[in-house]
């Protein structure tokens, strides 16, 4: 019974050893655990001589030769950087794929245009993160291998020479946030999908009619709707062109700026033109609203225009606040190029 | 961590180097691992068996060391000797932690002349 803990003890050990090692070190393991031990050992000696050599687990892993991490600390943090711009950028590549893709099929099958943008945003999604995935693994892959091989980071190190400095520091007042560029590209594409997906009758878009009753109805206009979706499209692109140029030069140089304010230009028109060309929300809404407030709250001030009066508030707010976010813009890259220049 | 995990940890480092030229040191003649543990212990060197053993066979695989297993006594043992590389390499660990042990001398011993 005494053997049969020391064997289960060595056991564990050797488990986790590679195969060719494990009878040379289970041989001289039990030899060194008797020699610790007395001529007749109790079974309570026997406990705490193994415990005095801690957890198979811990002495395993002093037995193993190989490494125990999969990316080494000296280049860790390359991967690290890496990751955080080839994944966003895969993931946007394919999706772009996937949507054409969509519209590929959904041509020849000459499809319902409601169904043709379901079939689009749903590859759009699928493929973006399975290729956002594929760029991950596949970047891991790449680094485990280069280590393993012997990519030398000391040589690499000893190497260096003063012509590999960069020729410019980044201004650390005009730099643009990774975080906040990733983050605003996630959220421009996950609220452009959602807001089709929305307009296209996947979520619910009902509203209470007075009397109690819970009807279906459209939220949105149907013309809206045609225009809405290939909008919001071409808005996202745009969008998502901004914040790929924002994550790529990190720095508000003239092209970023320039790449800016088209962006803010392009959806501050398609906002404008959707709200104002067409009827934004349906017939029966504005029936609704209409008797609601003219009725009950006695608005009739606005007259029953009171729907456009708010939009074209809505309108100059926008307007402004684009206007405001350029200048911004365009202050900020004036204001790095001077610091640039005069070497601060 | 707290001050005290975080003083050992340091402890371990400083002793971890020396760990090796104590085991090659000790191989005057061959040994195996308990009856080295039992040397070291001897000498002071605060080493436990779960590092000692896997270091004999690194150091082994590394060519330092010899291996013989002797079945001849009433249980086979591993004895350990040291190998002609074993041999120049602890020639030449010795040099350097003369001269280690020189420099970090005239350091600590300046400060006992502060009266640290």
């Amino acid at each position: 019974m005494e053997s049969n803990l020391i064997d289960r003890y060595v056991y564990e050990v050797i488990r986790r050893i590679p195969e060719k090692e494990r009878e040379d070190v289970s041989r001289e393991l039990k030899s060194n655990i008797y020699d610790m031990l007395s001529d007749n050992p109790d079974e309570k000696e026997i406990e705490s001589i193994l415990v005095s050599l801690g957890s198979p687990a811990a002495l395993a892993d002093k037995y193993r030769q190989n490494p125990g991490y999969l990316i080494s600390p000296r280049v860790y943090y390359e991967y690290v950087r890496v990751l955080k711009w080839l994944v966003p950028l895969i993931g946007v590549i394919v999706m772009l794929v996937g949507i054409g893709i969509g519209i590929a099929e959904s041509l020849s099958e000459n499809a319902e245009m409601k169904d043709v943008f379901k079939e689009i945003f749903q590859n759009a999604i699928s493929f973006g993160i399975s290729g956002a995935i594929q760029a991950a693994i596949w970047t891991t892959i790449g680094f485990v291998i280069a280590d393993r091989s012997g990519y030398n980071a000391e040589a690499q190190d000893n190497e260096w020479s003063i012509d590999q400095l960069p020729e410019e520091t980044p201004n650390a007042k005009y730099r643009i946030n990774l975080s906040d560029s990733i983050v605003e590209l996630t959220m421009t594409l996950i609220f452009s999908i959602l807001f089709i997906l929305f307009c296209l009758g996947s979520f619910p878009n009902w509203f209470i009619i007075k009397t109690g009753e819970t009807e279906v109805r459209n939220l949105f206009n149907e013309a809206f709707i045609n225009m809405a979706v290939p909008a919001t499209i071409v808005s996202a692109l745009f969008g998502t062109l901004d914040c790929s140029i924002k994550i790529w030069k990190r720095q508000w140089t003239p092209l970023v700026c320039i790449v800016s304010v088209v962006n803010s230009l392009v959806s501050m028109s398609i906002s404008l033109v959707l709200i104002l060309r067409t009827w934004v929300f349906s017939d029966e809404f504005m029936a609704f609203v209409n008797n609601e407030l003219v009725e009950n709250l006695d608005f009739s001030l606005w007259g029953n225009n009171f729907i456009i009066s708010a939009l074209v508030i809505v309108c100059i707010v926008i307007v402004i606040s684009t206007l405001i976010g350029c200048g911004n813009n365009v202050y900020k890259t004036i204001k790095a190029r001077e610091a640039k220049a005069g070497g601060a | 961590m707290p001050e005290n995990e975080y003083l050992q940890s340091l402890v371990t480092e400083l002793r971890r180097g020396s760990l090796t030229l104590a085991v090659l040191g000790s191989m005057d003649r061959p040994h195996y691992g308990y009856a080295l543990l039992q040397i070291l212990k001897d000498r002071n060197i605060d080493i436990e068996a779960n590092t000692l053993y896997p270091l004999l066979r690194r150091l082994e695989n590394q060519g330092l060391l010899a291996s013989d297993w002797d079945v001849g006594e009433s249980r086979p043992r591993k004895y350990y000797s040291l190998s002609d590389k074993g041999k120049y390499f602890y020639g030449e660990l010795k040099i350097e932690w003369k001269k280690m042990s020189d420099s970090l001398n005239s350091i600590i011993g300046k400060d006992d002349i502060n009266g640290e």
